[in-house]
């Protein structure tokens, strides 16, 4: 107990100083005036902001210097300055009208700040015939007014299907040994107890419908989430499930609150197992996201569902889990540089069951990075990434579970490590592989479980 | 020749300039000239703007149907100036240490672009004066139109980009909206206009055979070989996509197919192998307290393994026949219960008998009520035979015999039966070569007072035209087939008997949510014991009749043990009474 008061208590003080470390880090080296996540190195930010200061100094002096103008342009678009490189880049404009070129930087820049219509103005000018615009600049051009004709819409539809393979050592999530101890008395559980290796195929979709409400920023957002798996041999574990979320979106902004959020959804949502109905949910969340500059993200959830579980051959005492969740989530993401992030999580999560030992009190959190990088294969041009997350959970049981140890309620502890690459193929196609390992320590032998297990799939986002 | 022409003529334009206004501030210059543009400084006449010009403070510059003006300031603040414009700075103080800047201009007619630089960061640091009120600017790119319109708008300010613009007290904080000034004063906010911006574009873009006033004219290829397209154009779109700020709430599946795996996988149940003890009650005035030995019957199931050459492990059904092999003593007097259990089980544990309470099985008891008591018994007051040999029990954790404590029977008050749960723990030896093993298992009971044989068949005689029904419940414990242990299940009973032909049918419904079993049971002799017939039904039964005080064959108590197709198992105790009795046919 003391031990894993230690963990999660390093753990919290991890987020806690990368909290604190990424604050004074944006302050340190995020430039007052980036408006996304710069992607220089953040080693380099300091230089390149001399450099830019000096090259200011030199536009000041002459501003026709093409040199000058397109140093400082491309160094600011480097440190996430894009109205830097949008001022300079229009000036160009001015000296050299309908040049395809500068069209297709300017309305670029503007796509990354959001500015759709005004992206596509420069687009169109691009195409113009008379501007003669070279074919790769068409191409890239044509690119992008598709993305735009999707982003601009006030009725938005996008999402992600994927589906692929998942190979488990412990797929039943059986217990280490099959010699556990019951109220103090050493009990041999049959071999079909134990744990065993499995491969599921699996499907999933998240699907987002956004509607623009009357007010600036405003929408309704709904939102589906859906997970499917079926099992080699453990066809009991066959999974479907789908949750359902629904609820408008407010831009904080009408409070003076810059870069932030705050959704109120209803959920519905359901889960079979084995081919059986096994979980009816519903209820609400609250969601707050706010941004600090461009590269710190904070979000905050809160959700509370009823849950009504149903019996079924396989899962005869179902009903006992009866009752409501509440979670409250925290999380922060920040962009060391476009090619680094990292992102940190702590949850607490408070289960009521009809079971009094299955009700129970969750505490974890989580730590990790995303690394982007060039592909390595000349065939796939897109970068690469790879993310590695790392995650430890507390689950305090209110009261002892009466077959197992009617004196002592369970304490379990997690540790999950996760390693996924992620390779781009092509029109929105990409390759998933994900190793992770699951070890879950408990004072209930018979919860006492490890699982490794290797994925391979494949996403389509539209 | 014409560049020294060009040059002597700005020469002479500037000079007045140059002279009048020697203590006006320098707020920027001119990036970028499309002719003409005018300037006029504090105190100074007119002089026409070129690129690389000082723009002073309070100067007013002022362009023609052709002209259009970029003014850089210090810390990258531009103006886009388009044609038919008049625009002034009136104040720019820039502090590069601090980072911060703060600029007031008046634009009194025309079209505007305004890029913030550190102006635009910093708090109140852009204040526009215009003819239809004060502009405001934080973080942002914004487009100024002061060109009325036809059909009746004064003046249109949009958000392109950034974080809020304000117009007296109008505020827009959505990229993509903008304020519009109506014919009689009024402002809206609505979403920016379709075209609106594309006018802007070209009003401020510049036109062909006009270059800025530059001599350095930046082509494709000087372009494309520039840093720019590397840092920019040249990233895939999804990935200069902007960052999401306000992202979706999304749904944690991964834990819940966690869950959903280790419910699938949980060993337990709510059974309840010892029930937790209730609080001791006040002492009554009266003990009611029920004494004497009781008979009856038991069911459980039982794992373990035998070890002769290797461990080979078991799990089976144990029940008695016979009400004599489950016995259980009451004795207020001495505050303690006890007994024995001998139960038949299948091939590999064959039988068991435990023992428990004070005395001979070494453990003790407590008997604090009819509804709390317990008794103990340890593993070498257990026997075991295991593959044919019977040998002795010894270590383990023995035997935990226990009441229902709070828990019921929904269909049967049944005050006159005692029914609890036991457990027991213990090492087997058998005799010869046949190794040792180990034995658990859990089980129910229930006692009361049987029905005699002499009793019962007088009973049974004055009632032989009767049927009688009796009604009840089933608490045991099942399995299913992959389950891990065993789950406490409970069902409804009802069993029916004719007191002629000494037949009769028990039906055991909703057990264990929703499983069903029955059974025809009969009597050889009317001696008050009852039994499965041979292939009649899908369970076995063993049962007897219970007085209820003076009331002969009140009740009826008994075990069962039922297997489906599949794998599923189930055993227990059942227990009811008399809840009707029903002429079977004319006496």
């Amino acid at each position: 107990m003391k031990s894993s008061c230690v963990h999660f208590g390093a753990l919290i003080w991890a987020v806690a100083l990368l909290s604190t470390s990424a604050a004074e880090a944006a302050q340190a080296i995020a430039p007052l005036d980036s408006n996304v996540p710069p992607r220089a190195a953040a080693t380099d930010l300091k230089q390149i902001a001399a450099k830019r200061q000096q090259l200011m100094a030199a536009m000041m002096r002459d501003p026709s210097n093409l040199d000058i103008a397109f140093e400082y342009a491309s160094l600011s678009a480097e440190a996430g300055d894009l109205e830097g490189a949008i001022s300079t880049l229009e000036r160009m404009l001015i000296f050299a009208p309908g040049l395809p070129r500068l069209d297709l930087e300017l309305g670029v820049l503007y796509f990354r700040l959001g500015a759709h219509d005004t992206a596509l103005s420069y687009f169109q000018a691009a195409l113009d015939p008379a501007n003669h615009a070279p074919a790769p600049v068409r191409e890239k051009v044509e690119a992008y007014i598709a993305a735009i004709g999707k982003q601009s819409q006030p009725n938005q539809f996008s999402g992600s299907i994927s589906f692929g393979t998942q190979y488990q050592t412990n797929a039943n999530g059986g217990p280490s040994s099959l010699f556990v101890d019951l109220n103090g008395l050493p009990f041999v559980l049959s071999q079909s107890a134990a744990s065993t290796p499995d491969t599921n195929a699996y499907a999933a979709g998240s699907f987002v419908y956004s509607k623009d409400l009357a007010d600036q920023g405003d929408r309704f957002v709904v939102g589906l989430q859906s997970y499917g798996s079926l099992y080699k041999q453990e066809t009991q574990l066959n999974t479907g499930a789908s949750e359902l979320t629904f609820g408008p979106q407010f831009n904080l902004q009408r409070f003076h609150i810059d870069d932030a959020s705050l959704a109120m959804y209803g959920i519905a949502g359901g889960v079979l197992l084995g081919g059986y109905p096994y979980l009816a949910s519903d209820g609400f969340g609250l969601n707050v996201q706010k941004g600090l500059g461009p590269r710190l993200h904070l979000g905050l959830t809160s959700e509370f569902r009823n849950q009504t579980y149903f019996n079924s051959p396989d899962q005869p005492l179902a009903t006992d889990r009866n009752g409501s969740n509440v979670r409250l989530l925290a999380t922060a993401q920040y962009h060391v540089s476009d090619a680094f992030s990292v992102f940190a999580g702590a949850t607490s999560e408070r289960r009521n069951a009809e079971a009094g030992y299955l009700s129970l009190l969750q505490l974890g959190a989580s730590l990790g990075g995303t690394v982007v990088f060039a592909s390595p294969l000349p065939q796939l041009a897109d970068p690469w990434s790879f993310t590695l997350w790392g995650g430890y959970l507390q689950r305090n049981h209110d009261a002892p579970d009466p077959i197992v140890n009617v004196a002592q309620a369970e304490v379990e502890h997690e540790f999950d490590i996760q390693g996924t690459l992620n390779v781009p193929l092509q029109q929105g196609w990409s390759m998933q592989t994900t190793l992770s390992y699951r070890d879950v320590k408990s004072n209930y032998d018979i919860d006492n479980t490890t699982d490794t297990s290797a994925l391979v799939g494949f996403t389509k986002q539209f | 020749m014409l560049h020294l022409r060009l040059a002597l003529l700005s020469t002479v334009f500037l000079l007045p300039m140059a002279a009048a206004p020697a203590l006006a501030a320098k707020a920027g210059v001119t990036a970028a000239v499309n002719q003409s543009a005018q300037g006029t400084p504090p105190g100074g006449g007119i002089r026409t703007i070129v690129l690389g010009a000082d723009v002073l403070q309070d100067e007013k510059i002022d362009t023609t149907g052709k002209g259009l003006v970029q003014i850089l300031l210090a810390d990258g603040t531009t103006f886009t100036v388009g044609p038919n414009s008049s625009l002034t700075i009136d104040h720019f103080v820039y502090d590069p240490n601090a980072g911060t800047a703060q600029v007031t201009a008046s634009l009194a007619k025309g079209v505007f672009r305004f890029i913030g630089g550190r102006t635009s960061k910093t708090p109140n640091g852009v204040t526009l004066n215009t003819p239809v009120g004060t502009v405001g600017i934080r973080g942002a790119v914004v487009d100024i139109n002061l060109v009325p319109t036809a059909e009746g708008r004064r003046a249109q300010i949009d958000l392109l980009f950034g974080q809020e613009v304000t117009l007296n007290r109008q505020r827009i904080y959505q990229a993509g909206y903008s304020i519009i000034v109506g014919a009689d004063g009024r402002l809206r906010i609505v979403k920016t206009p379709p075209g609106s911006g594309d006018l802007i574009q070209l009003i401020l873009a510049g036109h062909s055979h006009q270059t800025g006033g530059s001599n350095h004219i930046p082509d494709d290829k000087i372009v494309a070989s520039s840093g720019m397209p590397p840092t920019n154009s040249e990233y895939p779109v999804t990935d200069n996509l902007p960052p999401p700020l306000l992202p979706l709430p999304t749904t944690d599946f991964g834990d819940t197919i966690t869950t959903v795996t280790a419910d699938a996988n949980d060993l337990t149940t709510n059974g309840e192998v010892t029930p937790p003890p209730p609080p001791p009650p006040p002492p009554p005035p009266v003990d009611t307290r029920i004494s004497g030995t009781f008979q009856g019957f038991s069911a459980g199931l039982g794992s373990g393994y035998v070890e002769t050459c290797g461990m080979t492990p078991f799990s089976t059904i144990l029940t008695n026949i016979d009400p004599n092999d489950v016995t259980v003593d009451f004795s207020p007097s001495t505050d303690s219960v006890g007994g024995t259990f001998a139960l038949t089980g299948g091939y590999l544990l064959q039988d068991i008998s435990v023992g428990f309470g004070d005395g001979s099985s070494g453990g003790s008891s407590s008997f604090p009520s009819n509804d709390a008591f317990t008794a103990t018994g340890t593993g070498s007051a257990a026997t075991a035979t295991l593959q044919y040999t019977t040998g002795p029990g010894s270590g383990g954790n023995g035997t935990t015999f226990a009441s229902h404590g709070s828990d019921t029977l929904a269909s049967c008050t049944c005050d006159f039966l005692q029914w609890g749960y036991w457990a027991t723990d213990f090492d087997a030896e058998g005799e010869g070569n046949n190794g040792t093993g180990h034995v658990s298992a859990v089980g129910t009971w229930v006692t009361g007072d049987i029905t005699s044989p002499e009793d019962f068949a007088a009973y049974s005689e004055a009632q032989a035209n009767y049927t009688a029904t009796y009604t009840g419940n089933a608490v045991g414990y099942a399995q299913e087939p992959d389950e891990i242990g065993t789950h406490r299940a409970t069902g409804d009973m009802s069993m029916t008997w004719d007191f002629g032909s000494r037949n009769g049918f028990v039906d055991i419904t909703n057990f264990d949510g929703s499983h069903e079993f029955s059974t025809s049971v009969s009597s050889s002799t009317p001696n008050g014991q009852f039994s499965t017939g041979e292939g009649s039904g899908s369970m076995n039964v063993n049962g007897a009749f219970v007085n209820n005080g003076s009331d002969k064959a009140a009740g009826v108590i008994g075990n069962f043990s039922a297997y489906e197709e599949g794998g599923y198992q189930a055993t227990g105790i059942i227990a009811g009474q008399r809840t009707s009795l029903d002429l079977t046919s004319p006496p």
